[in-house]
């Protein structure tokens, strides 16, 4: 009943050749890389497999904190009438009860995206939105207290009634969840790019379909915590808390609390028990606990327990997409029309609506389709507010593309392969600009699908697929063609806005990534950046890319990725998400390490009597390069910056300690007819697999699955592959098992895990993954994004082999048994 | 996710849990491995003032072996069941049942006696133990008595239980040569209650073709005279109650297929 275990088939690697006359564009990089590129183990497995990690509950408190719990709204809509704390402030241990009435005092709302009164505080101000909103705090001696605490609050409460399906939220006549704002549809905007309408006009055909994507999102194992205290005399507070960033969020925070950013200090441990986007939507909690910290005059901690996690953490916005392509006979499609309706539920929390316009340049995804029209509209809703998860608007837009592309070949009666292969972005035209304003950097998209479906795989799949279905089993198969943003320009969002507004509001563009190396003065070699690595092996990276620069060996590179932003490099782009930190922060990295070895060098080459550019360092030592003897030491190097600066050469600042920063000029704002580069880096995943359907008690069993990926240079493939695994497996919760359900009240159904299905090991099989390279040509080390591929591509894909399997139109995600046994039995019922 | 405040006694025997278990005005709760109860704490869902702790009664861990079967103390968990560490009277069904009883970590601490006490249609030891025609021994302080473990169960998480009875006891019958069972889970992931479940019993020397349908809204549905798969499945129709569409489909599946299991030995 539930899937075995397909045997692991060898990872492949394929570099193609760079083509003649396109060499890319800047190569920044002569170095030998000896340990980039290598599959080397992950060194931060010796602590987190043994349970030695540091985690953001590890870590010692003050013995004076206090903790924290929250009542959270039973309603999906309601006034709060009164809130009576008596009876808990009554309760021996009890400390402090905090209320919506304090929070208003003392801090603002949050700044929302739009300009819109969308007004959310860290806990309900007078009226609750949905269920799980934040209406109370108690603080007690610990964690049982506060709880029963709870117990004692009482709040009463006035009923409305709610706005919950996002289409029947977006109707004039809709209950307004925002009465201030008027309308539950706080933004509509239409954008057109080449001449869709004479597209449409000319085309032979036009197909079209309607998709939902279900609210749904990924569990780290960690919750959410934060340890909040509140420094009098400097009127600042230090927080602790497994924040991933974006750090964009940081002013929103500072400014909620009334204070400069830099009297907001926070800082991230070491080790997160995973991320997947969801630790940014702790930054209400931030605010929440600062406040906290502030009224009890104690240090605050609060860990978030895994029913409000479920109930209240983080979703990924739903999607109601109209998609319709203008096509030709022979499956070319010369235009595409979008109708987006994202619901962000009740609040629009920064960087919200993100998901709707993070994808906005790249909309026409691994097709060269030169008409695009979109309307993108945003509804609130009495739902808890969206925020990011992995993939962060991609499986959403590739739900609707790829399921399209499906829906072109049946009612052409093409074969889907075909129609794809049709529609590509040739070879020859990168770096290509898409219609609505992506640069992709580089790419073989035709290539990397004949690798794919070469070596008899494809044949494979049409051979398993016969013989099923000549037993008359239900058995499809499907494909998926996906672009895979990497680094979000940090513009991307005011595509939102009007190009008045744009002006006024001033331009964003750009994404700064920072780092420093810092050689000791025995040579010891260490590494901070502006990243928050929640599993993927960052610490292992940084040591290979720095070790290349420095020749020295990685297990010489100390890498410790706590942050602190007192005292460590960031900016506002800084954080790990939207699969930044291969073409950002590993390029500062590599360019603070660069740096640093061209100052050594220099030093050297007073020492040898060289010119610098005649010296490589290996071995731990600065050489020339036709004479290894003639060396020194890289430690002895180090100590000259360090013990003797009257003899650095002339101009050379003392100490070896670089900070780098780096932004690619690729990034910038939105034009004035709205075209947008929204990320820097662009790779290709190309799956295909082959599903069979119960036809009993309709479940999917994944038969054969084939993913392809062009990420560009892999730094490690290592991690690459443990990237694609986890993204395969959360792409396969999202097409079968994941979702969260509100009843026709707005109460949440899905609050443990024995409602919300996780799928394990056991649900997942393993996929053949296969690479090819086109190194990206906007940065130094030729490498992009990878962390997201398999969330865009893998829901669309399963949907695809089960529309092909049963002969359905619309399959739902997620598709679960009971979806699927609806689906077949209408099928099955005769035309009336 | 913390449990209200609550007292907690280990007894050293079963008369004293029993005691325990009917103080006037105390409201208290056997505790066997905490696998139901446990999360049901945390969630507030039940706060009992009193806890007692009977996973470690010598009397639950009693196993006896006879000519008409096997007794099994209620305290034996599924992992032990799994692992043959009990003899077994069921030509393999108890030890193939509790392998597919949730993880590994579950089946170690989960029980027997409290599976069924706890009264959950969709577990496996009610659908499995029904079909075999098990009974469970209950004591209280009224005394002891006996009941068929497919009459135990009132409704959905609801038992003829008092409050100061434990189960101390399972009395599966011995089946004889040339008996045959078959047994069907439908689950959405490896792990998960069933969605339905079906049990059927073949044991011609003793008369006895029983099939139990479980997971569903209440109580199992036995079919004391099976014959065979399409007639059971129209007694499982006839008396199911609140089946969707999709439902009576995979109830019915499971049955199904819990015969052709039979069937193929
Ligand atoms: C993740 C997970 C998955 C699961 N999957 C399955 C599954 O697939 N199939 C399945 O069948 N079960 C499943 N279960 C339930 C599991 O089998 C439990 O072990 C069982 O339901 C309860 O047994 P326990 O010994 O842990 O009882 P407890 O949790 O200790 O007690 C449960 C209830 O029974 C009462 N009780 C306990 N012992 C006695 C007794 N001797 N006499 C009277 N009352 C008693 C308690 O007071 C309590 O009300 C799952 C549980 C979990 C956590």
């Amino acid at each position: 009943m539930c899937f075995g275990l397909v045997a692991t088939p060898p990872v492949r690697y394929n570099r193609t050749t760079p083509r003649e006359g396109r060499e890319p564009a800047r190569i920044m990089t002569e170095i030998a890389a000896r340990h980039v590129g290598q599959p080397t183990e992950r060194t931060e497995d010796l602590r987190l497999l043994r349970g030695r990690g540091q985690y953001a509950d590890d870590l010692a408190v003050s013995p004076r904190t206090v903790h924290a719990a929250i009542l959270r709204s039973p309603h999906a809509h309601a006034e709060i009438v009164s809130i009576d704390a008596k009876a808990a402030l009554s309760l021996p241990g009890v400390i402090a009860v905090v209320t919506g009435e304090d929070v208003q005092a003392l801090t603002d709302p949050f700044l929302v995206a739009l300009r819109q009164p969308l007004h959310q505080w860290s806990l309900a101000v007078g009226r609750v939105r949905y269920v799980g909103e934040p209406v109370a705090l108690v603080l007690a001696d610990d964690r049982y207290l506060a709880e029963d605490a709870l117990d004692l609050l009482s709040v009463s409460y006035r009923e409305l009634p709610v706005a919950l399906d996002p289409a029947e939220a977006a109707q004039e006549d809709a209950p307004l969840v925002h009465e201030a704002a008027g309308t539950n549809l706080v933004s509509v905007r239409d954008f057109s790019y080449g001449d869709p309408d004479g597209a449409f006009a000319a085309a032979d055909r036009r197909i079209a379909l309607t998709t939902r994507f279900p609210r749904h999102s990924y569990m780290p194992i960690e919750n959410f915590v934060v340890v909040a205290e509140y420094h009098e005399g400097d009127g600042a507070w230090d927080v602790l808390a497994n924040f991933q960033g974006p750090y964009s969020t940081h002013p929103v925070m500072a400014r909620a609390l009334r204070v400069p950013g830099a009297r907001l200090r926070l800082r991230t441990p070491r080790d997160s028990g995973g991320s997947f986007g969801i630790k940014l939507a702790v930054f209400p909690y931030i605010v929440l606990m600062a406040i906290a910290a502030r009224m009890a005059g104690r240090p605050v901690k609060w860990v978030e327990d895994r029913y409000e996690h479920l109930l209240a953490a983080n979703s990924c916005p739903e999607r109601v997409t109209t998609i319709e392509a203008a096509v030709r006979d022979d499956g070319t499609i010369t235009a595409l029309r979008f109708d987006q309706l994202e619901d962000y539920g009740a609040y629009l929390r920064a960087p919200m609506p993100g998901p709707l316009y993070r994808m906005h340049g790249a909309m026409t995804g691994a097709y060269d389709i030169p008409n695009l029209a979109i309307t993108s509209k945003i509804v609130v809703t009495n739902r808890m507010p969206a925020g990011l998860v992995r993939g962060f608007g991609g499986p959403q837009l590739y739900f609707a593309l790829e399921r399209l592309i499906q829906r072109v070949a049946v009612e052409l009666d093409l074969d889907p392969l075909d129609v794809i292969r049709k529609n590509l972005i040739p070879a020859h035209a990168f770096p290509y600009r898409a219609a609505a304003g992506a640069l992709y950097d580089s790419g073989d998209y035709a290539k990397a699908i004949e690798i794919a479906t070469g070596d008899g795989r494809l044949d494979d799949l049409i051979r398993r697929r016969d013989a099923a279905r000549a037993e008359g089993r239900l058995y499809g198969i499907g494909f998926a063609a996906v672009v895979e943003p990497g680094m979000s320009n940090m513009g991307y969002l005011s595509t939102l806005l009007t190009t008045e507004a744009r002006e006024r509001a001033g331009p964003k563009n750009g994404a700064i990534s920072l780092a420093t190396v810092n050689v000791d003065p025995l040579g010891a070699v260490s590494v901070s950046a502006d990243c928050m690595p929640q599993g993927q092996g960052h610490e292992t990276v940084l040591a290979q890319i720095v070790a290349d620069q420095l020749g020295l060996a990685p297990d010489e590179i100390a890498v410790n990725l706590a942050h602190d932003t007192g005292k460590d490099p960031w900016s506002i782009a800084a954080g790990t998400y939207s699969c930044r930190f291969t073409p950002g922060t590993a390029v500062a990295v590599h360019k603070a390490a660069r740096q640093l070895r061209d100052k050594l060098a220099r030093i050297a080459s007073n020492t040898l009597n060289l010119r610098p550019d005649d010296l490589v360092f290996t071995g731990a030592r600065i050489q020339a390069r036709d004479n290894p003897d003639n060396a020194v030491a890289f430690a002895r190097a180090a100590g000259v910056a360090h013990w003797a600066p009257a003899t650095l050469p002339d101009g050379m600042a003392p100490g070896l300690r670089e900070t780098a920063a780096w932004t690619p000029p690729e990034l910038a704002a939105p034009t004035e007819g709205d075209h947008i580069n929204t990320s820097l880096t662009y790779g290709f995943v190309f799956d295909m697999c082959g599903v069979e359907v119960d036809p009993i008690t309709a479940q999917v069993r994944i038969d054969r699955y084939v993913t392809m990926h062009d990420s560009g240079k892999l730094l490690n493939p290592l991690l690459a592959e443990g990237q694609v695994l986890g993204a395969f497996a959360q792409g396969v919760g999202t097409a079968l098992h994941e979702e969260f359900v509100y009843d026709s009240e707005g109460s949440f159904l899905t609050a443990t895990f024995a409602d919300y299905l996780v799928p394990t090991v056991n649900e997942v099989p393993r996929p053949e993954i296969l690479h090819m390279e086109s190194p990206s040509p906007f940065t130094p080390l030729g490498a992009k994004g990878a962390g997201e591929g398999n969330c865009l591509a893998t829901p669309a894909c399963l949907a695809n082999a089960v529309a092909d399997a049963l002969g359905i139109a619309d399959p739902q995600l997620p598709m679960t048994p009971k979806r699927l046994h609806a689906l077949m039995a209408a099928r099955d019922e005769p035309a009336p | 996710m913390k449990p209200a405040r609550f007292d907690y006694a280990r007894p050293a025997s079963l008369d004293d849990a029993i005691g325990l278990l009917g103080t006037e005005d105390v409201f208290a709760k056997a505790l066997a491995g905490g696998q139901s109860l446990g999360p049901m704490l945390n969630l507030r869902l039940v706060q009992p003032e009193l806890l007692v702790d009977i996973s470690r009664l010598p009397e639950l861990a009693e196993v006896g072996e006879e000519n008409e079967g096997l007794t099994l103390g209620a305290g034996i968990t599924h992992a032990a069941i799994e692992d043959r560490r009990v003899p077994d009277v069921t030509a393999g069904m108890l030890p193939r049942v509790a392998g597919q009883i949730a993880f590994r970590a579950v089946r170690n601490r989960g029980t027997l006696g409290g599976s069924l006490a706890h009264g959950d249609p969709a577990a496996d030891w009610v659908t499995c133990l029904a079909a075999l025609g098990a009974e469970v021994v209950i004591r209280g302080r009224a005394g002891r008595r006996q009941v068929a473990v497919a009459d135990l169960m009132r409704g959905a998480f609801e038992t003829g239980l008092e409050a100061d009875e434990l189960l101390t006891a399972i009395r599966v019958p011995r089946l004889a040569g040339g008996a045959r069972w078959g047994y069907y889970k439908v689950c959405r992931k490896i792990g998960e209650l069933a969605e339905a479940v079906a049990a059927v019993v073949h044991d011609p020397e003793r008369g006895v073709y029983r099939a139990v349908v479980g997971a569903t809204h209440g109580s199992p549905i036995v079919i004391a005279e099976a014959r065979d798969a399409g007639a059971a499945a129209e007694v499982m129709a006839a008396a199911a109650q609140g089946f969707d569409d999709y439902e009576t489909q995979v109830h019915e599946v499971a049955l199904r297929r819990a015969f052709q299991a039979l069937e193929q030995g």
